[in-house]
C-alpha cells in the first residue's frame, strides 16, 4: 500500500510539473485561424500542427470554421478539369518538335 | 501533357491561346532539356516553364489585369477575421455542405475569374495538388506569398461560389435577409 501511495505521489508530482494543461499554453484563435488553411494542406511543422490540432479540439468558435474550411477546400479539390490536349494538339507538337535540331548536350 | 493543357486553359481562359501556349512551352523545354535535371520533378518544371512563357506573352500584349497588391508586411491576423462567407452562411448551413451542390464547371469559371496571381496559385494547389514548395518554385515567388495568394485566392472564390449558391438556392441569404 505504500509503494502505491509512493507512486501515486509520484504521477501528482509529475502532473504539477507538466505545464501543457496551462491556459496559456493554448494557442490564440487568431493564430490558429491564420494557420488554418495551412494545417489544412498539411504544410504545418509537426509542433505547429499539433497546438493548432489542440486549440481546435478545445475551441468551440474555431472549430466549426475548421470544419467548413475544411468542407470548402476538399470541395475544391474534388472539382474534376475534363480539359485535355488532344490527339490533335499533341500530334501537331511531336511533329513541330521533330523538325528541331536535337537539343545540345 | 493533359496537365500542362489544363494549366495554360487556366492561365489564358481561351483554348486557342492554351494550345498556342501549350506549344511554345514543350518547344522551350525541348531546347532547355540539357537544364532539366533528371529525377525532379518534371511535372513542375513544365508548369514553371508554361508559366513564363505565359508572363511574358502577357507583357508583350500589355494586357491589363487586376493589380494584386501585397504587403511585405501583412497582418495575419488581420486576413484571420475575414470569414465573410462562414459568418454568412453558419446559420443556414454551418458545415458548407452547399459547396458540394456546385457542379464541376461552375467552380472553374469562378476559379478562372480570379485574379492571375491567386488563380495561379489556387490552380496549382487545388486542382494540381502541389506543395507550396512547389508553387513557390514554379511561381519564382516565396513560401510566403504562396500562402498569402492562397488565401486570398481561396477567400474570393469562397464569395463567388456563396454567391452563386445563395443565386441557385442552394442555400438561403439569411443574413441578407432574404
Amino acid at each position: 500500500m505504500l509503494e502505491k501511495l509512493k507512486r501515486l505521489l509520484g504521477m501528482e508530482k509529475d502532473q504539477s510539473q507538466n505545464g501543457d494543461d496551462a491556459p496559456s499554453a493554448m494557442m490564440p484563435c487568431d493564430e490558429v485561424r491564420s494557420n488554418l488553411y495551412e494545417y489544412i494542406d498539411q504544410e504545418l511543422d509537426a509542433e505547429t500542427a499539433a497546438g493548432v490540432k489542440r486549440h481546435l479540439d478545445a475551441c468551440p468558435e474555431c472549430y466549426p470554421l475548421a470544419k467548413f474550411e475544411t468542407k470548402f477546400v476538399e470541395s475544391i479539390q474534388r472539382v474534376t478539369d475534363q480539359a485535355s490536349a488532344g490527339p490533335d494538339l499533341q500530334r501537331r507538337i511531336l511533329e513541330a518538335l521533330a523538325q528541331e535540331p536535337a537539343p545540345g548536350d | 501533357m493533359d496537365a500542362v493543357y489544363r494549366f495554360a486553359l487556366r492561365l489564358t481562359g481561351a483554348q486557342d491561346a492554351a494550345e498556342d501556349l501549350v506549344q511554345d512551352t514543350y518547344f522551350r523545354a525541348y531546347k532547355a532539356w540539357g537544364q532539366y535535371t533528371p529525377g525532379t520533378n518534371c511535372k513542375s518544371w513544365l508548369f514553371t516553364i508554361c508559366r513564363n512563357v505565359f508572363l511574358r506573352q502577357r507583357e508583350r500584349r500589355q494586357r491589363h489585369d487586376e493589380i494584386v497588391s501585397e504587403t511585405a508586411h501583412e497582418d495575419p491576423r488581420a486576413i484571420s477575421r475575414e470569414a465573410k462567407v462562414f459568418a454568412a452562411s453558419k446559420d443556414a448551413d454551418p458545415e458548407g455542405e452547399f459547396f458540394s451542390s456546385i457542379i464541376d464547371e461552375e467552380v472553374l469559371k469562378a476559379i478562372d475569374a480570379l485574379p492571375d496571381e491567386y488563380r495561379t496559385a489556387v490552380v496549382l494547389s487545388d486542382l494540381e495538388d502541389l506543395s507550396y514548395n512547389e508553387i513557390a518554385e514554379i511561381m519564382d515567388i516565396p513560401v510566403g506569398t504562396v500562402k498569402s495568394r492562397l488565401f486570398r485566392g481561396r477567400r474570393q472564390l469562397q464569395e463567388k461560389l456563396y454567391g452563386y449558391a445563395v443565386d441557385m438556392g442552394y442555400i438561403s441569404n439569411v443574413a441578407g435577409g432574404g
